[in-house]
């Protein structure tokens, strides 16, 4: 009977029209900032990673993209393009919070959501609406609802087809604020003479390769024969084929666990303080550390990486026999590899990270004596967990300002928005 | 555009219209009053296991930041942005 039941279910959605959106917003970052400040709209705005020279633009506005004030550009050189644009610092929480709101929204027309990154999502549909026309309503009242119960300054384009791959590409290619609806019957009228790297997955390398086999446009790779793609470029020919031609390949991608948990700093100072050194690195290993005990696991390997201005950067991995737990035991194998490094040569940026992550397994060791357990990671956790981030830290963490190694947004799975679970009492603009 | 980064407790007129709330004025230690335009982003911020409402706000020429703890009740001025 059960069996029944399911193939019933089964081929029932199989029969349904697939429904697919994605919706990305437009300048994110740079539109939350003139959402929050109007004094700053219609103006250039850069949000910067740090308001040093060397800091890196890690999202500009629409009319700072005007003046060639892209993502990624540094703060001096954005200052030379324009050199009245507004500098804004990263502001992590605030972008985190309004992803949430937006995602509120969205969990109101389904549950299938999957939170590409912190400004971009895929909603799966199917089931909810019977055709794109009913989408296309539900995703301009999604626009409205973002407008009216977010912020009139925050727009998004979206894409509404019928597999994933499609979606983020008819999004990405939809103009700001605006919606494409690609169906079976447009879809290759769609591709014909669009560049190949506006494609989700194509860039410079792959275009070359595609390039070499004649392709330069996105109808031209439809309709190459897929036997030859997978040829030359083996499995990678076939999905790249399958995407542009709307075949699903793998549907929305459920949370999976990291696999490498790190994090990494440009130092807004260049010297020999072996002290300021190691109470970055330690705000570093601290934060890697509450993120690896939050998830339950253990590390049996990690990586360091250490950036100079004036000789070449250096970096390695090692995998370690004791499983990796404490902040201290993070910091203390870090170290002792960049030390000798960072004696001689003012460093510009450390990073460090572990891999080998698993389920934390608590096996005590017959050899070795932690100078602090896990047990008292787990209590200081707490602690910092009830009663706000560094109320208890380590000796080196002392004297370092919150400047140095400041919390930073995370942009693709290391984010953590949730969907659901609107306060009781809520808060709003008007 | 001149950011002043200030940490100092207010009193707050605020509108409680069914679950929502909205700051309309606050008024400084000076005794200066400022009334609230616009609230232009509402948004949270994580301290320890609590969550601190954040209110974006502006007048006819400033951007204020306004802090609400639902815990002791307590409204705190964090942030001024001058034009010019």
């Amino acid at each position: 009977m059960s069996s029944e039941f399911w193939e019933l279910g089964s081929d029932n959605r199989e029969s349904m029209q697939r429904v697919m959106l994605h919706f990305d917003m437009n300048s994110y970052f740079a539109s939350v900032e003139q959402q929050a400040n109007p004094f700053l709209r219609g103006k250039p705005v850069g949000v910067c990673s740090t308001m040093s020279r060397r800091g890196c633009i890690i999202a500009s506005s629409r009319e700072a993209k005007a003046f060639g004030i892209k993502t990624g550009c540094r703060v001096n050189e954005a200052l030379e393009l324009y050199p009245q644009v507004n500098l804004v610092e990263v502001d992590p929480p605030k972008y985190r919070s309004t992803t949430k709101r937006i995602f509120s929204i969205c969990a109101d027309y389904t549950e299938d959501i999957e939170a590409y990154s912190i400004d971009e999502a895929f909603l799966d549909l199917t089931g909810s609406v019977e055709s794109f026309d009913r989408a296309l309503g539900i995703a301009k009242t999604i626009q409205r609802r973002i407008r009216d119960e977010v912020g009139e300054w925050l727009t998004c384009s979206m894409g509404i087809t019928w597999t994933r791959w499609l979606a983020k590409f008819a999004s990405d290619t939809a103009p700001k604020g605006g919606i494409v609806v690609l169906t079976r019957e447009s879809l290759f009228q769609y591709l014909q003479g669009r560049d190949l790297q506006d494609a989700w997955g194509i860039a410079d390398a792959m275009e070359a390769r595609l390039n070499i086999l004649g392709i330069r446009t996105l109808d031209q790779l439809a309709v190459y024969p897929v036997q030859n793609l997978m040829s030359v470029m083996g499995k990678a020919g076939y999905y790249l084929w399958a995407n542009v031609n709307g075949i699903e390949l793998g549907g929305l991608e459920v949370k999976r666990p990291p696999k490498t948990i790190g994090h990494s700093h440009v130092l807004k100072k260049r010297d020999l303080d072996r002290t300021f050194h190691m109470a970055v690195l330690m705000r570093l290993a601290e934060r890697t550390g509450r993120r690896l005990r939050g998830h339950g696991y253990e590390a049996h390997g990690f990586y360091y990486y250490v950036q100079f201005d004036e000789r070449p950067s250096c970096g390695g991995s090692r995998r370690v026999h004791h499983p990796i737990v404490t902040t201290n035991q993070i910091f203390r194998l870090v170290w002792k590899e960049i030390a000798p490094v960072v004696a001689k040569d003012k460093p510009g940026m450390f990073a460090l990270g572990l891999f080998g992550l698993q389920p934390r397994a608590d096996q005590l060791s017959l050899f070795r004596h932690e100078r602090l357990s896990p047990e008292l990671s787990r209590a200081i956790d707490e602690i910092n967990s009830r009663y706000g981030e560094e109320t208890i830290v380590q000796g080196p963490l002392l004297k370092l300002e919150k400047m140095h190694a400041p919390d930073r947004v995370g942009f693709r799975k290391t984010m953590e928005a949730e969907f659901s679970g609107a306060a009781e009492l809520q808060y709003g603009g008007g | 555009m001149y950011v002043d980064k200030v940490q100092e407790t207010v009193r707050v007129f605020a509108d409680f219209s069914g679950t929502q709330v909205r700051p309309v004025a606050f008024i400084r230690s000076t005794g200066r009053r400022y009334d609230i335009k616009r609230v232009n982003l509402v948004y949270q911020k994580r301290v320890g296991d609590r969550y601190h409402w954040c209110f974006a706000c502006s007048d006819e020429a400033n951007t204020y930041v306004l802090f609400y703890d639902p815990e002791n009740l307590q409204w705190t001025l964090r942030e001024v942005q001058m034009e010019g």
